[in-house]
């Protein structure tokens, strides 16, 4: 065997080494970065099929215009305050509408858990809504209808 | 070995090599090109997974006049584009109007987006269904 066919092994040789790095390193990134998302995914699929709420209560008072609501958080997840969202008749309530928001018993709190009481004051409410539906920050929605 | 002879096995080594060369850079080539292809697609398979709608309206209440009126939250792990949002009506693409909710410049995890159909919906059961731009999708069946 000649000094050509050696050379040209030691070529392929280095080729094969660098086209394997790269190629290795390539699937390790992508697949750790899939795997990432992956778990993410499941990660917030298991957290939405633990949160759970119920409208316990939903009163309105005319003479103050005023959407009195108890809800219970009846899942084992703990559900953030800010991250909540509400429709009353349908319609996205924000800002100062959203008079009082209120985890019971536990003082100036954003963390609802389970088996609180959170109380919600919204106004002003005209008419007396007949709907009404919150939204955790997952998505999880629980609705009331008078 | 006379002069002839190493001239010769001079040139095979030579051309050896540089057919060795050749070949080894094509395969690096294809092979770097391949793994950048699956690169880009492995990304977007993740972003993908990362990427999570709901539309949250009541279904039992959908303000339907004097426009229809849709809330989507961003319920995934990543930043969607907002301005590309495709957005079906009982199957067939209908044109609106996307606005971000509470203040926020963003479509990040935890935003809402109002999507507004410049329509009345007649009454009866409906369908929406909301495509982000990355193939991301949430359907809602509603009755008006």
């Amino acid at each position: 065997m000649g000094f050509d066919v050696t050379a040209a092994n030691v070529i392929f040789f280095v080729a094969a080494l660098s086209i394997g790095s790269v190629a290795l390193g390539a699937y390790w990134h992508n697949a750790g970065y899939i795997e990432e998302a992956q778990r993410g995914a499941e990660d917030r699929a298991a957290a939405r099929a633990h949160t759970n709420m119920s409208v316990q209560s939903a009163s309105y008072n005319p003479g103050l215009d005023r959407f009195r609501l108890t809800l219970a958080n009846t899942g084992s997840e703990v559900i953030t305050v800010s991250g909540l969202r509400y429709f009353v008749d349908g319609v996205y309530v924000s800002g100062a509408t959203i008079e009082r928001v209120e985890v019971l018993g536990a003082g100036s709190t954003d963390l609802w858990l389970p088996m609180e009481v959170l109380e919600l004051d919204l106004r002003p409410i005209d008419p007396s809504p007949t709907h009404f539906q919150v939204v955790a920050a997952n998505g999880v929605k629980a609705n009331w209808r008078s | 070995m006379g002069a002839d002879t190493t001239s010769t096995q001079l040139i095979f080594f030579i051309a050896a090599t540089v057919v060795a060369t050749a070949t080894a850079g094509i395969f690096t080539g294809v092979v770097t090109d391949l793994t950048g292809k699956a690169s880009i697609r492995a990304k977007s398979f993740g972003d993908e997974l990362a990427s999570e709608v709901e539309i949250i309206n009541d279904p039992s209440a959908v303000v339907t006049s004097p426009e229809t009126l849709f809330y989507v939250k961003n319920t995934g792990a990543t930043t969607l584009d907002h301005t590309r949002v495709t957005v079906l009506v009982d199957g067939a693409i209908v044109s609106t109007t996307n606005e971000l909710m509470d203040g926020e410049t963003t479509f990040r995890p935890g935003a809402v987006l109002k999507i507004t159909y410049a329509a009345t919906l007649p009454a009866g059961d409906h369908r929406v269904a909301v495509v982000m731009d990355n193939g991301v999708r949430d359907e809602m069946r509603f009755r008006i």
